[in-house]
């Protein structure tokens, strides 16, 4: 599996794997990206969108559900927040929402969000863990 | 919902607060966003605007076949929404309360007396079939009648929760390799979180788990002695403690990933 980064938006299909890249590069996305990476060839790991302000990684098995994903972890970060500051929570770490047979965790890295779809019976602790390395 | 129904909820999340103190707020609503029941410190435009956020991402939600679990972890606490059939659980708690406690409230207490609510609900009680009729007066009237051949209306009983749902799920955990060292370190133990060792343990019945099976993301195996970590720290979860000499087996090394399972003879 490869990643490519350029300035215009580009749709690859190795492997039957799509790899969607947009914008420039920071040192914590640059970081980030190469830690999902990583975490992507895990069992169970089924993709993860990475975007900050100017850029964004797409890396899903499912290339169908590429926009619904998107949306939803979009969605979670947003109605998170504004849940947490009803209740006070402050530096919120992870997010994670558990469907019937999958489920997403969402971290924010300064300006970067981050989504991650797995299997449900995958382990997510040491994934946090490793993105706050 | 009835005021029937609702009671018994609103008693339990009263009883939060001194069950246990580090649970902030408590709140039970429905898949129609209506609040059933509410701990006193919550407000009403709190409930309100957890509800409203919570039905975005459940809508969005459908792609991944709706919301069971909801968790957002904040530095020194955590807001949880966990789905009871038809009931949404919401809890704000201190990460540092006691998680047993809050486990056994939100996973047991709560889902088990919403079940028999909902249970209740469908299945009319032997008073409310017969409320005023003697059983005596009920043999003559059943005497008295003509016999017509008509199919027996019974209530509907909703399957009873099996016991199997509460079951722990796998018995293989991935884990970030950690490498332990000191003269008083044996060479054939690795060490992992006690917690994980007792649910492993309560999968086999209580047997006591001595050995596991450690295999390395490039499929190098091993098995060997396993015991329960000394400091249980919080990032110690998911994190494996391994010698030298079982990471030289396993040709991995600190801060990879490994697949560990029970080894049970």
């Amino acid at each position: 599996m490869k990643q490519k980064t350029c300035t215009e938006t580009s749709t690859e299909l190795i492997d039957s794997t799509p790899v969607i890249s947009v914008g420039d590069d920071n040192a914590t996305f640059a970081n980030l990206s190469a830690s999902l990476a990583e975490i992507r060839k895990l069992k169970g790991v089924m993709g993860y969108i990475l975007r900050s302000e100017s850029s964004a990684i797409i890396d899903l098995t499912e290339q169908d559900k590429i926009i619904d994903y998107a949306v939803l972890s979009s969605q979670i970060s947003e109605s998170s927040l504004e849940m947490a500051k009803q209740f006070n929570l402050s530096n919120i770490e992870s997010i994670l929402v558990e469907g019937k047979s999958v489920k997403v965790l969402c971290m924010s890295v300064g300006e970067n969000k981050i989504g991650i779809f797995m299997e449900k019976t995958t382990t997510h602790g040491w994934i946090i863990k490793r993105i706050l390395l | 919902m009835t005021e029937a129904q609702t009671n018994p909820l609103q008693t339990i999340l009263d009883e939060f607060k001194i069950l246990s103190p580090e649970t902030t707020n408590a709140t039970v609503f429905n898949n129609d966003g209506q609040t059933i029941a509410n701990t006193k410190d919550t407000t009403e435009d709190q409930t309100k605007k957890l509800i409203t956020n919570f039905c975005s991402i459940a809508q969005q939600a459908q792609t991944i076949g709706g919301v069971e679990n909801l968790i957002i972890q904040a530095a020194d606490n955590q807001l949880t929404i966990t789905a009871i059939n038809s009931l949404y659980l919401a809890t704000v708690s201190s990460r540092t309360a006691n998680l047993e406690i809050v486990k056994s409230l939100t996973q047991v207490v709560v889902p088990t007396v919403a079940k028999l609510i909902d249970q209740n609900s469908i299945v009319p009680t032997e008073t409310q079939l017969s409320p005023t009729i003697d059983p005596e007066e009920q043999i003559e009237e059943k005497v008295a009648l003509p016999i017509i051949d008509e199919p027996g209306i019974e209530p509907i009983l909703e399957p009873k929760a099996s016991f199997d749902q509460f079951l722990p799920f796998t018995p293989t955990n991935q884990f970030m390799v950690e490498k332990i060292m000191g003269l008083l370190v044996p060479t054939d133990t690795v060490r992992i979180d006690g917690e994980v060792m007792a649910k492993w343990s309560d999968l086999y019945g209580g047997k006591q788990i001595l050995m596991v099976n450690i295999e390395a993301l490039d499929g190098k195996k091993t098995t060997c002695k396993v015991k329960p970590m000394k400091e249980a720290k919080n990032n110690s979860k998911g994190a494996i403690q391994i010698p030298e000499k079982i990471l030289q087996n396993l040709q991995t090394e600190k801060g990879k990933l490994v697949l560990v399972g029970p080894a049970i003879k």
